[in-house]
């Protein structure tokens, strides 16, 4: 998944970059993310740089399903999600998303007795009868 | 006397009050001009009738002029006064009572003013002279379930939706045991004459390159053959088309209605396909078939 960082975050990040000695942007995203969501405590002291340039990053697998629960629970498009889980990161505060949402069970309806089903509700008879006929 | 007349797409059944009804299938040949050898049988008799000499029913089949009532327009006066004479062997004056599908005035009109005279016609080698008084119109799938409730053929615990699956034509109505008809609705092109194109269309029927004809393959179906002339065996199709064919007419009176249905206790099935159905609905609560569905409706008026 592909997507552009706004120039205030790219700024947080070649401020990184000068503390890291160069670390690719990719490699400052991904460690950022995995503070946020593994909680790895990847933090570095920095002074945001004036930027004015945006820039393309390919996420790793490993963020995608935080990032795509970010997205669906605020219903925003991933480029929004990622500047603002990063610029809550930079500013020491912590994104919404505390944790990545999961699936729930969801438990299948009990099997109605067999003489229910054989049987057409008298609401829907007619229909009943004349649905039965398809084969 | 009485006449009563079912002008059907695939056939024509008339019978006068409280005698046999004769069914005649809806095909006739032109023979003013031509030396052919006639049958002069009941199902296939000779008409003589307006400087006109036409052979009618299973026999015009065989002609190679060959056209069917649908072709030649359903509802001109001229086109069905052979049938509707064809099956008399004697003189009649009386009122004709005409089954029709829906209530059109104009149709209506125009069958009084061209039938309601003095005709003279000639059946199988014999002169006729009928003077029609009256003609009164029912509505073809009314009058078959009212006769039922009134029988008791079908339960009046719940309302009938009755589907008279004809030739050319489906009609359907939802009526309450009181006689009251709560909806109704006919969908042309989709009787007989749509199953039997959905089979010239197949692809093993494509395939056989041949020019096939409606009507024949509709007499393959209701005489079980299930083969167009001796080469042509349509048995491996005819089940899944009929099928699907039928599976498409109950959704579309399922989505038309539905608002009504909630009531019905009975789905009857009337008109002379309704026998294709036969099978699947046996031993079933809540559905009935009549013995001879093609006369359901000509004997509802037979019966009074």
């Amino acid at each position: 998944m592909e997507v552009r960082l706004k120039p205030h975050i790219m700024g947080h990040i070649q401020a990184v970059q000068l503390i890291l000695d160069g670390a690719p942007v990719k490699f400052i995203v991904d460690c950022c993310l995995d503070a946020v969501i593994f909680h790895t405590d990847f933090k570095v002291t920095h002074e945001s740089l004036k930027s004015t340039r945006s820039q393309k990053v390919s996420l790793s697998k490993r963020h995608k399903d935080y990032l795509s629960n970010y997205v669906a629970s605020l219903h925003i498009d991933a480029t929004t999600a990622i500047n603002l889980i990063l610029g809550d990161y930079f500013n020491g505060t912590e994104t919404m998303l505390k944790t990545p949402l999961t699936v729930k069970r969801i438990k299948p309806l009990p099997q109605l007795e067999k003489e229910v089903l054989d049987k057409p509700s008298e609401d829907t008879k007619g229909a009943s009868l004349l649905s039965n006929l398809k084969r | 006397m009485k006449l009563i007349a079912d002008i059907g797409n695939y056939s024509t059944i008339t019978a006068l009050e409280g005698k046999e009804p004769l069914l005649i299938r809806a095909v006739e040949a032109d023979i003013t001009v031509k030396s052919v050898m006639s049958k002069n049988t009941d199902e296939s008799p000779t008409v003589l009738c307006e400087g006109r000499k036409l052979i009618l029913g299973e026999y015009a089949t065989k002609q190679k002029n060959a056209q069917t009532i649908v072709e030649q327009g359903k509802h001109n006066p001229d086109v069905i006064k052979p049938y509707l004479f064809a099956g008399l062997r004697e003189n009649f004056q009386g009122s004709i009572s005409y089954l029709v599908p829906h209530r059109d005035k104009w149709q209506e009109d125009g069958l009084r003013s061209k039938l309601i005279n003095t005709h003279e016609i000639a059946v199988n080698g014999k002169f006729y002279k009928h003077t029609v008084t009256d003609i009164q119109f029912y509505l073809e799938s009314d009058v078959a379930v009212e006769a039922a409730f009134i029988t008791k053929e079908i339960p009046d615990d719940g309302d009938c939706l009755a589907i008279d699956i004809g030739g050319g034509t489906t009609n359907f109505l939802i009526m309450t045991p009181d006689g009251d008809v709560l909806h109704r609705n006919s969908f042309p092109d989709v009787g007989g004459v749509s199953l039997a194109n959905d089979i010239i269309n197949s692809d093993l029927m494509k395939s056989q390159k041949y020019a096939f004809k409606v009507p024949k393959i509709m007499d393959a179906i209701a005489d079980g053959t299930f083969r167009y002339g001796r080469n042509y065996d349509f048995f491996p199709v005819f089940k899944p088309l009929l099928d699907n064919w039928f599976n498409r007419l109950v959704d579309q009176i399922m989505l038309d209605s539905r608002d009504y249905l909630s009531d019905v206790a009975t789905v009857m099935f009337i008109g002379g396909n309704a026998e294709l159905l036969r099978d699947r609905i046996q031993n079933q609560d809540g559905y009935y078939i009549p013995q001879n569905p093609q006369y359901s409706n000509i004997e509802a008026l037979i019966g009074g």
